[in-house]
């Protein structure tokens, strides 16, 4: 990831951490590995629910939505090797799940049946594979205020839809609904070890069986499942493509969240692999983003819906300090072997509306502490607030069908009915606009008379008055006192909000302290990117970029 | 975020002497995450605090090893130790400064140390 340092300094940069068990390239014994896989499937289990309740609102009858749920499996399998693979995907342990991101729009294309959820899918996730690579030049248009944004926006949606869905039985299913939320809540933040890790699985648990026990009309009759073969091949019959470019909007910024939150399950995985991490892994994030896609559109393909990173599964990994991605193998091992049971596809296809919302409530709880958590290590200024607090506003305003949207122009409605889609487009907008013209450069002529220290000084005051977040401040200041000395001639800072570029030109002598791993140390670690560049009169340039 | 890490190949064979190296890379990644989240006030006067007991006490025990082993380059390492002494003394003298700048200062002298002590001399005595 950044230059050796020879010798013995090499070794300061062991990358594996302490805590880790089964490392990234370790191989864990067939059990561990058995119970590992097992364990980070039942993770992923919950949101099948998204597949269920996609399927309802297509109006498909309960054995094609069998159908549908094995597929969904299988793509999950392939899509969850694809990522831990090193040539294809990220090559980090990520496991596939069905994601929350693509409800909203998935819904809205149901209207016009499973066929159009399907292609609609297929369309998105070609998208994301050709926006892998414009994701990672385009960076700076998509500042982690707006991811947290995105993230916060799909929880608001998922558990929108949530509540509206456990209070479609009457009481009774609102009491098991929110008996779901409640256990999944208490096992969530009071629970131990294994408790703690399942609460979503067993809030639905118990939610099923206060079901069973309450009489309650369901969709079908979970005791079939028992009666069913515990192995079976899939129905084809479902599998069948329509497009309807009036959802086009909607998916594709569907699309964009899914990118963002993938490259952000990429990072942290990177982080929590090598101790001595500095800098995002750009060529890891990108295969990531273009696994994702391409999993999606195979999702579609086999008529399922769209597909993401779990992110709870990473969580998972790092607690358990298991992060081989041999682990991958075993999770798509256990998600071949669920689809092919058919006991199993019936037990989920048959989940009560009211489970399926109160674990809808549950996991939109998570979605937005989780993108709250992504804003926290955003400063906050008028700028960044403007671009997360009105486009939230507007979203808001979309999930509660506010009569704003119905006086808009036919032409606009598409973009209007996703809030996630409304809401990641107004904040791409007000970012653009409440950037355009706010680059801010300095220039500085360094006087070798000076002392480092007064240069220092003085770079402070400009980064200071610019609004730069302090870990990039500091970071400038070590980087700067170990490559400023009396060869350094000029230095030329610009800030655009998001990024800070420095450029300091040096004079003369072609071996110098800068050149030296030694001389270095720092200004490898703490910077995003550094190269340097010999001009014609033989001075030379570093550059250096410091992401905020 | 540690910036630096021990391992074994910076082991001079010497259980003592090398917790002794180990504890000066934690205080270097002390420093470096005080100074990334803004905590340096408390950190840098703790960081030098322990520099200060370590410079007596790590430099004795590593002058006592090289001399019961005879080691000629026993002069120079105590003049290398010498230099990091007055170092140390001059960042504790350094008032003037933020304790964010000391900190950075404190940083470039740990830097020194690990890399060119530590990882060059000390391991070229414990070859020799």
């Amino acid at each position: 990831m950044f230059p050796g340092l020879g010798g013995a300094a090499d070794s300061l940069m062991a990358r594996r951490p302490d805590g880790l068990i089964h490392g990234l390239d370790d191989k864990p014994q067939a059990l561990t590995l058995a119970a590992l896989g097992l364990q980070h499937f039942m993770v992923a289990a919950p949101n099948l629910a998204i597949v269920v309740m996609i399927c309802r609102a297509a109006g498909v009858d309960a054995a094609t939505a069998e159908g549908v749920l094995s597929f969904s499996l299988i793509v999950l399998a392939i899509a969850t090797l694809v990522q831990c693979s090193r040539r294809l995907g990220s090559g980090y342990f990520i496991v596939a799940c069905n994601s929350g991101i693509y409800l909203s729009a998935s819904l809205a294309a149901a209207a016009g049946g499973l066929p159009v959820v399907c292609g609609m899918t297929l369309v998105a996730g070609i998208f994301q594979a050709f926006f892998a690579s414009l994701l990672v030049r385009a960076r700076r248009f998509f500042p982690n205020e707006i991811v947290a944004l995105s993230i916060i926006i799909v929880g608001i949606e998922i558990g929108v839809i949530g509540l509206t869905r456990l209070s479609g039985a009457g009481v009774p299913g609102l009491v098991v609904g929110g008996a779901t939320f409640f256990v999944s809540v208490v096992f969530g933040v009071f629970g131990r070890g294994s408790w703690r890790l399942y609460c979503s699985l067993l809030g639905m648990s118990c939610g099923y069986l206060m079901h069973l026990a309450s009489g309650i009309p369901g969709p079908g009759s979970a005791g079939d499942a028992f009666s069913s073969a515990l192995f079976g091949l899939p129905s084809f019959a479902h599998l069948k493509l329509e497009f309807d470019l009036g959802y086009l909007l909607p998916f594709l910024f569907a699309a964009v969240a899914a990118s963002l939150k993938t490259m952000g399950a990429v990072d942290i995985c990177a982080r929590i692999n090598d101790a001595a991490w500095v800098r995002p892994e750009i060529r890891a994030i990108r295969r990531g983003v273009l696994a994702d896609g391409l999993s999606t559109a195979l999702s579609g393909m086999f008529g399922s819906t769209g597909t993401n990173s779990s992110t709870s599964s990473v969580g998972v990994s790092h607690a358990s300090g298991a992060t081989s991605r041999v682990i991958g193998i075993a999770v798509a091992a256990w998600m071949l072997a669920f689809a092919l049971s058919p006991a199993f596809t019936h037990l989920v296809v048959n989940l009560p509306d009211p489970v399926v919302g109160g674990t809808l409530v549950f996991t939109g709880c998570l979605v937005i502490a989780n993108g709250f958590q992504i804003l926290g290590t955003v400063p906050m200024d008028m700028r960044r607030a403007g671009v997360v607090a009105f486009p939230l506003l507007v979203a808001i305003a979309r999930v509660a069908n506010a009569p704003l949207f119905a006086q808009l122009p036919d032409s606009v409605k598409p973009l209007m009915s996703s809030a996630l889609a409304i809401g990641v487009f107004t904040a791409l907008l007000v970012n653009a606009f409440l950037s355009w013209g706010n680059a801010r450069r300095a220039t500085i002529a360094l006087d070798p008379a000076h002392p480092v220290g007064e240069q220092l000084r003085r770079v402070e005051r400009i980064l200071r008055e610019w609004n730069v977040a302090h870990n990039v401040k500091v970071r400038v200041m070590l980087t700067l006192r170990e490559l400023l000395d009396e060869h350094a001639s000029s230095l030329k800072l610009e800030f655009n909000g998001c990024t800070l570029h420095v450029n300091l030109t040096r004079t003369g002598s072609s071996q110098d302290a800068q050149t030296t791993p030694h001389g270095r140390f720092f200004s490898d670690r703490v910077s995003d990117a550094m190269a340097r560049r010999k001009r014609a009169d033989g001075s030379s340039v570093i550059s250096l970029c410091f992401e905020q | 975020m540690p910036i630096a890490m021990w391992t074994p190949e910076l082991s001079l064979g010497v259980e003592s002497l090398d917790a002794d190296h180990r504890q000066l890379i934690d205080t270097l990644n002390q420093v470096f995450d005080a100074l990334l989240f803004d905590r340096s006030s408390s950190a840098l006067h703790g960081a030098l605090a322990t520099l200060n007991d370590y410079v007596t006490g790590h430099f004795a025990r590593e002058e006592a090893w090289m001399q019961a082993r005879n080691h000629p380059d026993l002069v120079r390492h105590r003049q290398e130790h010498e230099a990091l002494r007055d170092q140390l003394a001059l960042l504790c003298a350094m008032r003037e400064l933020s304790d964010q700048e000391r900190s950075v200062e404190l940083l470039m002298v740990l830097r020194d140390w690990l890399l060119g002590h530590i990882a060059h001399s000390d391991r070229d005595a414990s070859a020799a």
